[in-house]
């Protein structure tokens, strides 16, 4: 899973949101770190609506904007959230920890 | 919805369907952007037109892999042409006949089909689509009709005997045409045959499929130049160009392992 495509399902797991709301999210989340251009967003959408991870929800015209929502499926939750797991392993093979200490003394 | 023009210009690189279906989401996107930064970046231009391009070539999702594939198919696409500009080189001043007498037609012919398989599977193997993958195999069988309904080719052999560079430009679609009563419809076929036969594994492993093939052809061609006592003086040149073409096809090969590799290092975890 892509660092967009990650940030893309973060943002989504508590609100269903529009184009620019998830790029601000996004930001938001990642600390400034994420910076998603509108073709990179659509491009990781299109593919997530068509994996069925994300659903289409609705849309409205603001201001002579259109602005189509989308929300998270549960296939998606579940996707993003094994991917935190998974991220959350791999970081912790980095991170000095006690456990760490023991198997390097065990290999010894 | 009418959009604003620079919005237009930006998405201008999407294909039409796409932009009349998705264009205004994706402008209101870009001007929500636009409110806060106060311009539009270079950013969001370079990824739109970048996006819109590989959507274009119809391997939506394919990323990195994408880019060497379509760097393959221009030297594959470059590569036919040579052949082709070799055989008129082979056929000159000769009757215009298909023989097995020619030295190195039947090696030409096979490089050719390798040609069109690589021009064939490359976009075609990347489309995730079934019903778009379906669309481009289909697009060589109206192909394969305008060349066998082309009478022209062995015809132009004997007509015009091609001395300077201009005449091989203009011969090169009649001989683009012609090459393809032989190669397209092989390569067609081979095309259909190995996607049925790679369907179950991986894209990574598709591609590396394809590679070794491409590497068999290749190392056939040098082979075929090395070992062949009989060359006739006045083929010379064509044994130089069958080392051109194998180096072609082995550049090919790494590009396309390349490919492969870019995608087995980047397993989908999505």
């Amino acid at each position: 899973m892509s660092e967009a495509t990650y940030y893309v399902l973060a943002s989504l797991l508590d609100e269903r949101l529009h184009g620019y709301g998830i790029v601000k999210k996004a930001a938001l989340l990642s600390s400034g770190a994420v910076t998603l251009t509108t073709g990179t967003l659509y491009g990781a959408l299109d593919r997530l609506v068509g994996q069925g991870l994300v659903e289409a929800d609705g849309e409205e015209e603001v201001e002579g904007r259109l602005r189509r929502y989308y929300r998270i499926s549960d296939a998606g939750a579940e996707a993003v959230r094994g991917e935190a797991t998974r991220m959350r392993r791999a970081a912790r093979a980095v991170e000095p920890h006690p456990g760490r200490a023991a198997i390097q003394g065990g290999a010894r | 919805m009418r959009l604003p023009r620079r919005y237009r210009v930006a998405l201008m690189a999407y294909p039409a369907g796409y932009r009349e279906s998705r264009g205004p989401e994706l402008a209101a996107t870009l001007a929500d952007g636009d409110d806060d930064r106060g311009r539009p970046s270079m950013r969001e231009a370079g990824a739109l037109a970048g996006r819109g391009l590989a959507m274009r070539l119809g391997a939506v999702g394919s990323g990195q892999g994408l880019l060497v594939i379509s760097a393959a198919v221009v030297l594959a696409t470059l590569m036919s042409g040579f052949t082709w500009a070799e055989r008129v080189y082979l056929f000159k001043g000769e009757a215009a006949v298909w023989g097995t007498d020619v030295p190195g037609l039947w090696w030409l012919i096979a490089l050719g089909v390798g040609a069109w398989v690589v021009l064939a599977a490359g976009p075609i193997g990347a489309v995730d689509d079934p019903r778009r993958r379906r669309i481009a195999v289909a697009l060589t069988i109206p192909l394969f009709l305008l060349i066998m309904t082309t009478p022209g080719r062995l015809v132009v052999y004997n007509a015009l005997d091609p001395q300077s560079l201009l005449d091989y430009l203009r011969l090169l679609p009649s001989y683009a045409f012609g090459s393809g009563v032989v190669e397209l419809p092989a390569a067609a076929l081979a095309t259909w045959v190995a996607l049925r036969a790679l369907r179950p594994l991986s894209e990574s492993a598709r591609q590396c499929a394809m590679a070794v093939a491409l590497a068999l052809l290749a190392g056939a061609a040098v082979l075929q130049t090395v070992l062949r006592p009989d060359l006739p003086a006045e083929y010379a040149q064509s044994a130089w160009q069958d080392l051109g073409t194998a180096t072609f096809l082995a550049a090919l090969a790494m590009l396309v392992a390349l490919a492969a590799l870019v995608r087995l290092r980047q397993p989908k975890t999505s």
